[in-house]
């Protein structure tokens, strides 16, 4: 296993943490201390993943993923009014969501790592499987959770070398209902789409109706948008569309959080003096906007340095599971890339005001014990990976 | 490994979204920095205005006649308010809140002023229940005599929404003056508010008090008046037994008003504070009236007071010499076919000039107004410019009611008016209506023969506006001889002004009056050969102008002059 990329998995995480726990001693004392105990907690984790063999998770993959149905289906089930996102363990919460992610990575890389199969049994298989946890977090409701499978699935199958014919079918239709509120990107989407054919040498029947679903989709969405959308909803997303308009709720988050960050400049207001968090006009501050958070006491020099580590990490990581040769190891690897990229853009997305609130963690930074057990295991996963991937390629030459 | 193309191009995505959301770290945190660092510090730093002390008002000795008291005042956070908090707010301090007009408001809203300790304590203990409030500590206005001044000073109140669209200095909550000097010298007496700074928590709690260095408030300017305050106070002691009646007084050398007493009035203490709407109505529908400024807006027929101007047309025109006795009284004039009679029934017999105004002969007068006739006499009493305001420095002057021909002629019709109304009016009984502060003026008038604009505040001798008597200076002497007689003469209808040591002017009025008994009148000045005051009083109902006016306005003229010379040893 090559140095540099073992010290990468260990030292940036670390100094994430080490960053996240800082902010959360100056929020309270009470998150840093619980916080820490997680903290302790998941670096046996992390032991317990890079020690034991590779194959032993493969298996583990779908009973994991079979029990995480479960908990979700189980906080449905028995969660009261309000979003149902957790299991109660006494005083502990455990997000089943999170163990999703991690069930759904191992399952999919399983299935992946099957050369044999077709590409539309893959496309099916891996997409049935990404449906039901999908389904079952966006009833929570929470719906950037439920993107998280999603996108983790878009993203394996185009690195696994999915048709473009497929692709096309795959990606024009979220983007299709994205566009529909602007008829120029719309329009856009629509001749891309038509380009896009024309380049992939696509029959008149392939292009007719990958056309025909983006039409559907684009006038369907607006109606679905004013009729089926329960009014929180459609809040969520015109707060974040114009958050000044709605100061409290969504939208007042969204702004408090800007402020923080901005009124932080380049050197931030200093440990513990974040008036925005420690007047609490910023809320979340430990969890979705622990960034904002951060950003507020740390300025620009903070906020930078997470950027710098984020984008080492994902860069690290997925450099090294292209390079695997183990198709289950390489789409494990893809896998564990496409949890690091979308949380780290989806939080800070928010933080910056791109996204209507999410709800999804700053891995290894944000408060909660759930998704740093899970963040974790991912890296104890990718080092177990990468050291069998270099011993297997060391007995093979 | 995988495909390349592919690989290559999820690494261009990603550090392209990377790059955008760079690109926004670094609009928000260092473009817009400052603009952010003002929200956040708008988000927790709230200032509240500090009301500044208000000029005090001043005697023209320099003794206070309003100054500052110290109360509490309750102010909430309207952005972090709860209704529930307010109404149970509203139960503490006794108040009416409409939660609707303070929720969500941004800012700190008065709520009461003038809360007692009681409450400010049960408020206080319930802290955490209201997090949003502010007690603190302000100055209000204090009036030192209570009503003796109501109507000069005024008094002070929060402002109207028309003041607030009229100048945009003040806020909301803010204190003005509501009517007398307050009103008028509003701008010099308000001084600029302050603003006191707290940082506060989401919930609106104060965590730190002056987090940024406080705006002091400044001070109004003090304001010196014409008035004397023994005088004052001298009048409203003089009227203790009266319910109603007016007191001016005027240096006819420089139009300095040196007494300015109105009866009933209201306490000025009491209406600052603010009343409730049910109490301030019940003041607006007291028959007496107490919130007329009678000195200025009272309209009154000037009685006999009157006959000095007649005397003065009738003089002017030649109509008459000083010494002629044209006519004698036999207790009534006849004109046409109808009697007019004179106050006296048994008759003044031939009297001259200088006598008919020490008896205050009804008959002569009527003569003289015969003599000049109706529109000579309407044009000619014009000439004193009694029927517009005089321009006191005070709101709410009314000018005097003269009225002309086409007045009368609306009445009765062209060439159909009654020339018999002349006499009624040569005698100040008919239509003419004038207040107060004009007879006390005309007073001054007579009495140097030309004299100053009215004025409440001390002013610069040079920046004072005169007027010169519409008559010859030997005109008015003829008049003053008469006046003189009329307090020391043996028949004298004054008698009663007379003071030792003084030699004392005047003309008694008894003015008729549809509602009840007459009102007394009278005008007078002092000395006489060096005027230095020029007094008016006015008894409501109350009777002959001789017996019960003339003895307060002659006290008035002994208190003044006798004090100054008092002040002088």
């Amino acid at each position: 296993m090559p140095r540099s990329e073992a010290r990468a998995f260990i030292i940036i995480p670390f100094t994430l943490l080490a960053m996240g726990l800082v902010e959360l001693s100056s929020i309270s004392q009470f998150y840093f201390e619980r916080q820490l105990a997680w903290a302790f907690f998941s670096v046996s984790v992390f032991a317990l993943f890079a020690l034991v063999p590779l194959k032993f998770w493969k298996a583990l993959g779908i009973p994991l993923y079979l029990a995480s149905l479960l908990f979700l289906a189980l906080a449905l089930a028995i969660g009261g009014p309000g979003p149902r996102r957790w299991l109660q363990f006494g005083s502990t919460r455990f997000q089943p969501s999170e163990l999703a992610k991690l069930g759904y990575i191992l399952v999919a890389a399983r299935i992946l790592s099957n050369r044999r199969k077709s590409q539309i049994a893959l496309l099916l298989q891996l997409g049935f499987l990404a449906l039901i946890p999908f389904l079952l977090t966006i009833a929570e409701p929470d719906l950037a959770t439920s993107v998280t499978f999603l996108w983790i699935y878009v993203v394996l199958l185009f690195l696994f070398d999915i048709s473009p014919f497929y692709l096309a079918f795959l990606l024009m239709p979220p983007l299709a209902v994205i566009t529909s509120f602007s008829p120029i990107l719309f329009l856009l989407l629509f001749v891309g789409a038509l380009l896009y054919s024309r380049y992939i040498k696509a029959g008149l029947a392939y292009t007719v109706s990958l056309l025909t679903l983006i039409l559907f989709l684009g006038f369907s969405t607006p109606l679905i948008w004013k009729k089926a959308l329960k009014p929180y909803q459609r809040e969520r997303v015109i707060a974040f569309l114009a958050p000044e308009k709605y100061r409290t709720g969504s939208g007042w988050q969204i702004l408090q959080a800007r402020i923080a960050l901005g009124s932080g400049g380049l050197g931030g207001k200093g440990y513990g003096r974040g008036t925005q968090k420690g007047l609490s006009f910023l809320p979340a501050a430990h969890t979705d906007f622990i960034f904002s958070s951060f950003g507020e006491e740390f300025g620009f020099v903070g906020s930078f340095l997470v950027f710098i580590l984020f984008s080492g990490l994902i860069y690290t990581i997925l450099r090294s599971s292209f390079k695997m040769r183990d198709r289950f190891r390489r789409a494990l690897g893809i896998g564990i890339g496409a949890y690091f990229t979308y949380h780290f853009l989806a939080n800070i997305g928010t933080n910056l005001g791109f996204f209507p609130v999410a709800g999804v963690p700053l891995p290894f930074m944000t408060y909660g014990g759930s998704h740093l057990t899970v963040e974790a295991a991912l890296l104890g996963l990718l080092i177990r990976a990468l050291r069998e991937e270099s011993s297997s390629y060391r007995i093979l030459e | 490994m995988g495909n390349t193309v592919r690989y290559k191009g999820f690494l261009y995505l990603f550090f392209a979204l990377w790059g955008l959301l760079l690109l926004r770290l670094v609009k928000i945190q260092i473009l817009d920095h400052e603009q952010y660092l003002k929200q956040a510090e708008k988000n927790y730093i709230k200032p509240l205005r500090v009301p500044p002390l208000r000029g005090k008002i001043l005697d023209r000795e320099g003794r206070v006649l309003a100054d500052w008291k110290p109360i509490f005042r309750i102010s909430v956070l309207g952005e972090k308010t709860t209704k529930e908090g307010l109404l149970e707010l509203s139960r503490l301090l006794h108040v009416d809140i409409d939660p609707d007009t303070i929720i969500g408001r941004p800012g700190y809203i008065r709520i009461k002023d003038g809360a007692s300790l009681e409450e400010v304590i049960s408020v206080e203990e319930r802290e955490d229940r209201f997090p949003w409030i502010v007690v603190s500590t302000i100055p209000t206005r204090r009036y030192l005599y209570d009503g003796a001044f109501f109507h000069l000073l005024g008094y002070t109140g929060e402002v109207s929404p028309s003041d607030l669209e009229r100048d945009p200095n003040y806020r909301p909550g803010d204190i003005i003056g509501k009517s007398g000097v307050e009103k008028e010298y509003e701008e010099m007496l308000r001084g600029k508010p302050g603003y006191k700074f707290y940082s506060v928590d989401a919930t609106g709690k104060i965590i730190e008090t002056d987090p940024r260095p406080p705006i002091l408030p400044v001070k109004g300017k003090d304001i010196v008046l014409t008035v004397d305050l023994g005088l004052q106070l001298y009048a409203d002691s003089l009227f203790s037994d009266y319910r109603r009646g007016v007191a001016v007084a005027l240096d006819p050398r420089n139009g300095d008003v040196l007494l300015f007493y109105s009866k009933p009035y209201a306490d000025p203490n009491v209406l600052s504070m603010g009343i409730s709407r049910e109490e301030w109505k019940k003041l607006l529908e007291r028959k007496d009236n107490p919130l007329l400024d009678r000195c200025i807006a009272g309209l009154y027929p000037p009685g006999s007071i009157f006959k000095l101007v007649t005397g003065a047309i009738a003089l002017d025109l030649k109509l008459v010499r000083p010494h002629d006795r044209p006519v004698v009284c036999r207790g009534a004039y006849k004109m046409g076919n109808r009697l007019w009679r004179c106050w006296l029934p048994s008759g003044h017999g031939a009297l001259d000039f200088y006598h008919a105004i020490e008896q205050s002969c009804d008959v002569y007068f009527y003569y003289l107004g015969q003599k000049i006739g109706l529109a000579r006499f309407l044009k000619y009493v014009r000439n004193f410019g009694l029927q517009e305001k005089l321009g006191i420095d005070l709101p709410g002057e009314k000018g005097g009611f003269i009225p002309d021909m086409a007045w009368y002629e609306e009445r009765y019709g062209k060439g159909r008016v009654p020339e018999g109304l002349v006499l009624n009016l040569a005698i100040g009984q008919g239509e003419i209506l004038l207040t107060p502060l004009d007879l006390a003026f005309l007073t001054a008038l007579i009495s140097r023969d030309s004299t100053a604009t009215p004025h409440i505040l001390k002013a610069n001798p040079e920046k004072l506006s005169w007027h010169r008597a519409p008559v010859e200076g030997s005109i008015l002497e003829h008049i003053r001889r008469g006046m003189y007689l009329a307090v020391n003469g043996e028949e004298g209808t004054g008698v009663n002004a007379q003071i030792e040591g003084i030699e004392v002017a005047g003309k008694t009025g008894t003015a008729q009056n549809p509602h009840g008994k007459e009102h007394a009148l009278f005008a007078a000045f002092a000395p006489y050969e060096d005027p230095q005051i020029a007094v008016v009083v006015i008894v409501e109902n109350a009777g002959h102008g001789g017996s019960f006016a003339a003895p307060i306005a002659g006290k008035l003229i002994e208190r003044y002059l006798k004090g100054k010379e008092n002040a002088k040893k």
